[in-house]
């Protein structure tokens, strides 16, 4: 092989490799954008909690309607007692599919009034948008039904 | 020579730069043998259009793993007699093997009674078939009286 072929060979090897994105490194679930949520949730912060969703995001609560937009996010999670209730996350499953990460998992809350915390399961997508993976929809449900005594829109 | 050299190497850069396959469409058609058979009451039938490792998370129930388990789970919450069910597509999303629906459903009770809610499913295509591998859902509002709620 001479000099020129060798070049040629170089350029189209270099060209192969840097010609299509999908042949990048995998990028690693946003770990750190699901702390975020965890830690605004569990210090109260719901302006914080609001913008760690897409403009175009859901919020589906069990045995509620779906909640779309920040405003109405901020409001909801205010309903939850954020700050007061503790939410851990455990048992997660992540998936990376085209330009979202689908993410399932179960959680605890924690209520200070009552001594068992509730377990449930979640299911969430979420979506980069301006350099930040934020949610894009939110789901999931307690593994039993709230205590009767209790408003139904208590956490769990 | 010259040829031998070029065309591998033409190969090689075609291959890796071709555009991302157009995705497939939404498989509705196995979406739509869900209703049949859930409204059939045919929980063998149901357990059939899921993976052999899927997951269903039922409100106000711990999750159900495998498909032996989705089958008893459809024949205990879906007995002759139970409601039927309408349910809407909103929003579906194929990447390769894996597909992502968002819908509504109505639950049309015997006694004209109608409740309705909210799911999210994440498909799998497996030896050639797509099938449903996560699935959660949950009312828009409590069932009266009752912590019942039926599959979507």
């Amino acid at each position: 092989m001479n000099r020129t072929h060798l070049a040629s060979w170089a350029i189209l090897v270099a060209l192969a490799a840097a010609g299509c994105e999908r042949a990048g490194t995998p990028e690693a679930f946003p770990q750190a954008a699901a702390d975020g949520w965890l830690a605004a949730f569990n210090s109260g912060d719901t302006t914080g909690l609001a913008l760690m969703y897409s403009d175009d995001a859901e919020v589906l609560p069990p045995d509620e309607p779906i909640v779309s937009g920040h405003a109405a996010i901020e409001e909801f999670w205010k309903s939850y007692d954020p700050g007061q209730v503790r939410i851990a996350v455990s048992e997660v499953e992540t998936r990376r599919l085209g330009d979202y990460w689908f993410r399932e998992g179960t959680y605890s809350a924690i209520i200070p009034e009552e001594g068992e915390p509730r377990i449930g399961k979640f299911i969430e997508l979420w979506v980069k948008s301006g350099g930040a993976w934020l949610l894009y929809r939110h789901m999931w449900s307690p593994n039993a039904p709230p205590p009767a005594e209790l408003p139904a829109s208590a956490p769990g | 020579m010259r040829m031998r050299m070029i065309l591998p190497a033409s190969a090689l850069t075609l291959t890796a730069c071709l555009p991302a396959p157009v995705p497939e469409a939404f498989p509705q058609d196995v979406a739509d043998a869900w209703v049949e058979r859930y409204e059939l009451h045919d929980a063998a039938g149901l357990a059939a259009l899921y993976t052999e490792d899927a997951q269903v998370l039922p409100p106000d129930a711990e999750i159900v793993s495998g498909r032996a388990a989705i089958q008893e789970f459809h024949a205990r919450t879906n007995p002759p007699g139970s409601a039927g069910i309408e349910i809407a597509t909103v929003e579906t999303l194929v990447f390769g093997d894996y597909a992502y629906r968002q819908g509504s459903f109505r639950l049309k009770g015997p006694g004209g009674a109608v409740s309705g809610g909210k799911f999210i499913e994440l498909w799998k295509k497996s030896d050639g078939k797509w099938r449903i591998h996560r699935e959660i859902w949950s009312a828009n509002a409590p069932a009266p009286g009752s912590g019942d709620d039926e599959p979507a």
